[in-house]
């Protein structure tokens, strides 16, 4: 090779390698701004990320500036929830904070471990006894209605510190271990030792009527887990005395659980129907009823009030537009929305509204409650709209001395 | 030979391979590089800025306090997305929503005063604050079913120019329908900068169909000082609030009043609910010679002296202060300073009680956060919270104002003065 040659064959490689070089180069800061963006790409396509930060410069600030102690972490990440929650603009929409939502949920299974009293709270905050259950713990260690709760195992009561919830949660506990309750009686002050054992709360209360023994009555007050069963005891026992006819009061029942709505209809409906469910987006769910109830067939009467709401409308609602029987008394709430209630990992509990319900003639409830067949007004010091379901009831019924057709399976 | 090629060519051929994948892997570190970078920036936001014109105590870089990443909200974004999953009705946006869970996160903390005002609110507050905005002149609430309600027109604005009443509701705005939105939307709406034009679709009662008005904006100034000489030569102003265009105003009128001929002054301070620091301490300048105006005390324990000095026109005027129950924060600066120095009397009701004081921050969506960082205390160390100044003559004001608006307050500042002089 001549020099000139190996000149031009060094300044091409020298070409060449500061060419590649700079490829080099421009790649490498390509791949750098390209990790950049992509970063921030993502930080900005979920919006709530976004929006999170400024939660996070909130927070900031306040742990910079703020004058005063700063509540513990739980308090506010809970206070940001419940802001979050009512943003939503529905009331049945909630976030409960565990121990409500404990009591809330021995509440709706009807049953938990506790002394089987009622405990509410009276105009000084004080929290008293206002009904002690028969056959309880309570009744049987002595305490009675009335007694002022000063102190549950040592701990000293305050309504400024100590809700209700609270208290509940206290005195409710496992089946077998004791509570002590030190009340206030007269102007004594006594202890008591209370060994708990399984408190069920009735949602059913059934009898023969007076008037006429002809009839049954069973109210619901509840759709606790429970009160499917207990109408199945009510329906055998009463069949066992010799009911031709029945009045079933949903008066004041606030609702409950869905399933024991459906599975209480299914004891007057064979199948068929008892409510549609729309969810998100649409999507439309049929319940229906279970086949083989114990009172298909006999004469009925539903009693309903405007505090009937929620559960309790499905039933009636389902009762009246199958055509199985007809509704006395007021108009009901209009409760046309369903709850699904999701336990969230700290113990707390989120009601979420999740879809209307609508009755099998795709009547909706929400806002407009139900139209009773036969509207009765309340009247003060008599019980008039169980006198119109009797009334009703015995235009149904063969005189008396005459054989029933009807027949209560029990 | 041939081997000996092949085995070159192998070894080549590795060699490339080789620096291709480490090329590769220089690439990828540099790209993972990017978005570290990337990520480290924005957990340090330097976007939170503090406004120093408008609040004299100085900018703390931050010294301590946990990163928030260190506080577990797992639990709210369980609830945000179970809901976001299962809720039957439309969701409010993002957001709203967010907007909400703050406010819901300040509750905890006990303080009214700390406090978050969302962008749209934030916007008209700034406007306000600032003793102008741009717009029609006229005050304002929400209609009850909706749409804007017209209280008042400003004497001689647009609005009133333009044929706008009180009483009038307006339903829409430049033809976009208003009443399903709430005040402050409407607000930044009508407003806009001078001299452009907006057309309000409005209600009236006794005319049956809505109808247009077109209002040419112009720079409108919130009233902030009214005054007036009274009889004996005493010159009465009264300050609504402590807006920034507040000690400016007040000024300008006491200095006119001054040259009237005045031989005392009535500040008028009732129902003024406060303002910014600065112009509360201005105005206290304006009458007091040197000395402590109030002591500030933040939340690192920093002591911090506020002073008036001398030189201002209205150091020696015999002054009479008039508050009430509506005269809050910065008005009870001012009202302490004067009484624990021995400038002025007081008359009327026990101030506010409100003590403690405020930062303003402005934050990256445009929205705006109150921390309350201090509290402050007269010139003789006494913190008003709660509980007020009390006034050297105390004289309530009549639950119903009789005929004639007698009022007893003022009358029985004017007696003193003219007893004084």
């Amino acid at each position: 090779m001549t020099d000139s040659a190996s000149h031009a064959t060094l300044r091409r490689n020298l070409l060449r390698a500061i060419v590649q070089g700079l490829l080099a180069g421009v790649l490498l800061s390509a791949a750098f701004a390209g990790g950049f963006y992509y970063r921030d790409m993502l930080a900005k396509r979920p919006a709530t990320a976004a929006s999170f930060s400024l939660l996070s410069e909130v927070e900031a600030l306040l742990n910079q500036h703020f004058l005063y102690p700063i509540p513990d972490e739980e308090t506010r990440v809970h206070g940001a929830v419940n802001g979050l929650v009512a943003s939503y603009d529905d009331p049945y929409t909630i976030f409960v904070e565990p121990q409500a939502a404990e009591v809330d949920t021995g509440n709706l299974a009807g049953r938990f471990g506790g002394i089987g009293a009622e405990i509410g709270q009276d105009e000084q905050g004080r929290f008293v006894i206002q009904r002690v259950y028969r056959d309880n713990p309570a009744h049987e260690a002595g305490l009675q209605e009335g007694d002022i709760i000063i102190a549950v195992d040592g701990v000293a009561l305050d309504p400024v510190r100590h809700d209700l919830n609270t208290v509940i949660s206290m005195i409710r506990g496992n089946v077998g271990d004791p509570v002590v309750l030190r009340i206030q009686r007269g102007g004594q002050t006594l202890e008591f030792e209370v060994i708990r054992a399984e408190v069920l709360i009735p949602s059913t209360f059934w009898r023969i009527l007076d008037d006429d023994p002809r009839i049954g009555y069973i109210q619901i007050v509840r759709f606790t887990e429970r009160a499917p069963q207990e109408l199945r005891q009510a329906l055998s026992e009463l069949g066992g005395q010799g009911a031709e006819a029945l009045v079933l009061d949903l008066r004041n029942n606030g609702g409950g659980l869905v399933d024991s709505a459906v599975a209480v209809a299914g004891e007057f409906l064979d199948g068929g129907v008892v409510l549609y469910e729309e969810r998100q987006g649409g999507a439309e769910r049929v319940f229906n009823a279970s086949r083989g109830g114990a009172a298909l067939d006999l004469p009925l009467v539903v009693l309903i009030n405007q505090n009937t709401a929620s559960a309790a409308e499905i039933v009636a609602g389902a009762i009246q537009d199958r055509g199985r029987a007809q509704l006395v008394g007021q108009p009901s709430f209009g409760k046309g929305s369903v709850q699904l209630i999701l336990p969230v990992s700290d113990g707390s509990s989120l009601h979420v509204t999740t879809a209307q319900w609508f009755t099998p003639a795709h009547h909706r409830l929400e806002g407009q409650g139900l139209t009773p067949d036969v509207v009765v007004q309340p009247v003060e010091g008599t019980d008039a709209e169980l006198a119109a379901a009797v009334e009703e009831l015995q235009t149904m019924l063969p005189m008396p001395g005459s054989r029933s057709n009807y027949r209560l399976i029990g | 030979m041939v081997d000996m090629e092949e085995s070159a060519g192998l070894l080549r051929y590795a060699r490339s391979l080789l620096i291709g994948l480490l090329a590769l892997l220089l690439l990828g570190l540099t790209f993972a590089a990017g978005v570290l970078t990337g990520t480290s920036m924005a957990a340090n936001p330097e976007a939170i800025s503090f406004r120093t014109p408008l609040l004299p105590a100085p900018i703390v870089a931050p010294e301590r306090g946990t990163q928030p990443d260190d506080v577990d909200f797992g639990v709210f974004w369980e609830v945000w997305n179970t809901v976001e999953r299962r809720f039957y009705y439309d969701l409010p946006d993002n957001n709203e929503r967010m907007y909400g869970a703050i406010r819901g996160m300040l509750k905890t903390l006990g303080d009214p005063y700390t406090a978050f005002v969302d962008p749209e609110a934030a916007e008209i507050l700034r406007q306000d604050n600032s003793g102008t905005f741009e717009g029609i002149g006229a005050y304002v609430e929400e209609a009850p079913g909706g749409g804007v309600y017209i209280i008042r027109v400003f004497e001689d604005g647009p609005a009133e120019r333009a044929g706008l009443k009180a009483g009038d509701i307006v339903i829409a705005v430049g033809g976009q329908d208003i009443t399903d939105q709430i005040l402050n939307e409407s607000l930044l709406l009508i407003r806009g900068p001078a001299g452009t034009p907006v057309t309000l679709t409005v209600i009236r009662e006794g005319e049956e169909e809505a109808f247009d008005i077109t209002i040419i904006r112009a720079r409108i100034e919130v009233p902030t000082v009214e005054a007036r000489m009274l009889e004996g030569n005493i010159g009465y102003v009264a300050l609504f609030e402590f807006n920034s265009q507040a000690s400016a105003r007040l000024t300008a009128a006491v200095a006119e009043l001054l040259d009237q001929g005045a031989e005392g002054i009535i500040l008028d301070l009732r129902n003024n609910p406060g303002g910014f620091l600065d112009q509360a301490i201005n105005v206290a300048d304006l009458f007091l010679d040197d000395g402590v105006v109030l002591i500030e005390r933040d939340v690192d324990g920093h002591v911090r002296e506020h002073r008036s000095g001398n030189g201002e026109i209205a150091e020696d005027v015999p002054l009479v202060v008039l508050i009430n129950g509506g005269s809050a924060s910065a008005s009870e600066i001012v009202a302490g300073a004067i009484q624990d120095r021995g400038r002025g009397t007081l008359i009327g009701e026990t101030t506010f009680g409100k003590g403690s004081v405020q930062l303003l921050d402005d934050l990256s969506d445009g929205s705006q956060l109150r921390v309350t960082y201090a509290n402050w205390f007269t010139p003789l160390d006494h913190l008003i919270s709660g509980q007020g100044i009390t006034p050297d003559i105390v004289i309530e004001s009549p639950d119903e104002q009789p005929q004639g608006n007698a009022d007893v307050q003022l009358e029985r500042a004017i007696e003193l003065l003219l007893t004084e002089q």
